[in-house]
């Protein structure tokens, strides 16, 4: 992998980066994390004023020379308590009831609130609507060919840190609640103790007519396969039995590891089975986990290939991890595992390769055209910067810091690029694939 | 014949005031819980998801009634915003579970802070099939997003100095210091 192009971010810590195209010009969206409690509001040099993390905004187009066009602050507070960790883009043009000259973004407000914002002009964006009263919100997924949005959110009565609202967003201006979900157990008046909390959905839309959800970060995974329809049209009242109602399947993983993203490959056909005459054709789901603690002090947390042709009962077919022995990853600072992967479905990269950000051990490009079988074929890993925050452990209960990549987030367009975000302030990466994972993206020759 | 009354009165005060004065303190303290009245021993539970934590032993003389109480962290399981706020955070977060699936409270929860971190601590009864019922006490703390979870459990109701123990050893500065060196996110 080569690196083409980088943006400082103004030195925010970063999560989810978007890139969407509006008209003859390509966007980064990029949601951050909280401050810091050295630097709790980072200047804005577009205006010289202090800023809580928010949204960063910046023109691709040109992925060489890209150009910061805004930053909307986000809530007070640092690390995970503030920001504006998750963002989404859909057109007005796509949405069924946006206006055709609108780009809207949906993002969260720290974990308080969820919001939208006209971004037609991405340097001057305006905020149009905002659901609050929430806690803990976080990796919401935005169908732009319906509207239906599914909002990860701490609701009120919930016994959950994390659920899902799900919103009619078709119309933006006006958003509608279509019900609350989440595992039996987390459901208002339920009792004893309380099933994993989500992480993050990913819908195939009305045409794959699934929802992925992911429950777990680090622990306790549980990926969670939804009949689309029956969780819009079947019963809404939270009760165990409705929400039973529109799962076709799940799969409990081992409990020392989680649920990040669940991203669907979808029926791939596999070569080595191709002369017979059953199962030539299987569906698969990538898990990636999150590795949350510092310097190793957790089981490893990767990814993991879920074959889910039937789905009643899926089953983990193989795993991929970096090799920690590669890089002495352990030892180097900060988190060293598997985050989470590109969600773009372009056909570019779609079932051919996936792309797993791996906090110290940067970003990983793996080959899934035989999911039983995934290998990297490439990786990249930044160079640290001034910028670059420090990553501690306690050692005999004193901080020990190192400072270290901590690569945190990754999303390609439909282009080819892969863009790489870092959570410790290092900022953004656009990198392109030379050599065998360019030509297995069909990509013309570097 | 009043008069004789008080004067004996206070002849016996005077001559018990030294006994008082220098043996009270002792008297008292000896009542109170002590963090040594606690034995450790081992973590009894299978592996799940969370690292193993402490686990020790408080017997009938010292706590009134056997009392075992264990302490784990939970990185990263807790609400960062809201910490641990009632008694569903004690549901979600605590080790209650452990004991059994089948368990319910006993009576609602009550803040409490405990080596400088604000949690909330809830009683509960756990009951099993063929099994003596016990009673447990489920305490959840927070430090960021992380989780201290801690669960006294007895086959007696855990009250009076059993419950004051539990606490005492969970504010000890051993105990601080422990929980300072577990790994945090």
């Amino acid at each position: 992998m080569r690196l083409v192009g980088y943006n400082d971010l103004q030195g925010r810590s970063a999560y989810q980066p978007t890139i969407h195209r509006q008209g003859d010009r390509w966007f980064a969206y990029i949601g951050h994390h909280g401050g810091t409690d050295a630097t709790p509001k980072p200047i804005n040099p577009l205006n010289g004023q202090p800023e809580f993390n928010g949204t960063s905004i910046v023109d691709v187009t040109d992925p060489a020379h890209s150009v910061y066009v805004a930053h909307i602050p986000g809530q007070e507070g640092n690390y995970e308590q503030g920001g504006a960790q998750m963002v989404r883009v859909c057109d007005g043009t796509q949405l069924p009831h946006g206006d055709p000259n609108r780009v809207y973004m949906l993002r969260t407000f720290g974990g308080q609130a969820h919001e939208i914002w006209d971004v037609t002009k991405p340097a001057e964006p305006k905020l149009m609507v905002r659901l609050d009263g929430l806690n803990d919100t976080h990796k919401s997924w935005w169908e732009c060919d319906t509207g239906i949005a599914y909002l990860v959110s701490g609701a009120p009565g919930w016994r959950t840190r994390r659920m899902t609202q799900v919103y009619d967003l078709s119309d933006p201006a006006h958003p509608l609640k279509i019900r609350d979900f989440g595992l039996p157990g987390q459901e208002p008046g339920s009792t004893g103790s309380v099933p994993t909390e989500l992480h993050g959905p990913i819908s195939t839309g009305p045409q794959g007519n699934r929802v992925y959800f992911g429950y777990g970060t680090n622990k306790g995974g549980v990926l969670q396969i939804v009949d689309r329809d029956k969780l819009l049209s079947g019963p809404k009242e939270p009760t165990p039995e409705n929400l039973r109602y529109p799962v076709v399947g799940q799969l409990e993983m081992l409990p020392l590891n989680g649920a990040h993203t669940t991203y669907p490959l979808g029926k791939m056909p596999i070569a080595e089975f191709s002369r017979e005459k059953l199962g030539s054709t299987r569906d698969f789901v990538m898990i990636v986990d999150e590795e949350i603690l510092n310097e190793c002090q957790e089981p490893r947390q990767m990814v993991w290939f879920a074959d889910t042709t039937v789905e009643t009962r899926p089953m983990i077919v193989s795993s991929y991890t970096a090799s920690e022995a590669s890089g002495n990853f352990c030892e180097r600072g900060g988190r060293f595992g598997a985050h989470s992967s590109n969600e773009s479905m372009a056909p570019v990269f779609y079932k051919k390769l996936a792309f797993i950000s791996f906090f110290n051990a940067g970003v990983r490009a793996i080959d899934v055209r035989d999911p039983y079988h995934p290998r990297e074929v490439g990786f990249f890993i930044p160079g640290i910067t001034e910028a670059t925050d420090k990553r501690c452990v306690k050692v005999g209960g004193e901080d020990r810091c190192k400072v270290a990549i901590q690569t945190n987030n990754v999303e390609t367009d439909e282009r080819g690029y892969i863009y790489i975000v870092d959570r410790a302030n290092t900022g953004m990466h656009i990198l392109e694939l030379t050599g065998e994972p360019r030509a297995i993206a069909g990509l013309p020759p570097d | 014949m009043s008069r004789v009354i008080k004067i004996f009165c206070v002849a016996i005060l005077l001559t018990l005031l030294p006994v008082l004065l220098f043996c009270g303190p002792g008297l008292i303290a000896s009542r109170e819980p002590q963090e040594a009245d606690w034995k450790a021993i081992k973590w009894p539970f299978p592996t799940d998801a969370w690292p193993e934590g402490r686990a020790f032993h408080c017997g009938r003389e010292q706590c009134g009634t056997n009392v075992d109480l264990y302490i784990r962290p939970k990185a990263g399981f807790c609400d960062c915003y809201r910490g641990v706020t009632d008694d569903d955070d004690i549901d979600r977060v605590g080790d209650v579970v452990v004991l059994g699936q089948n368990y319910a409270p006993s009576a609602a929860g009550g803040n409490t802070t405990l080596i400088g971190l604000q949690g909330r601590a809830r009683h509960f009864v756990v009951d099993a099939p063929g099994r003596t019922k016990l009673y447990a006490i489920g305490i959840a703390l927070h430090r960021r997003c992380d989780a201290i979870v801690a669960t006294a459990v007895s086959d007696s109701p855990i009250a009076g100095r059993a419950e004051d123990n539990v606490f005492k050893l969970l504010n000890s500065p051993e105990m601080k210091n422990w929980i300072e060196a577990q790994p945090q996110s």
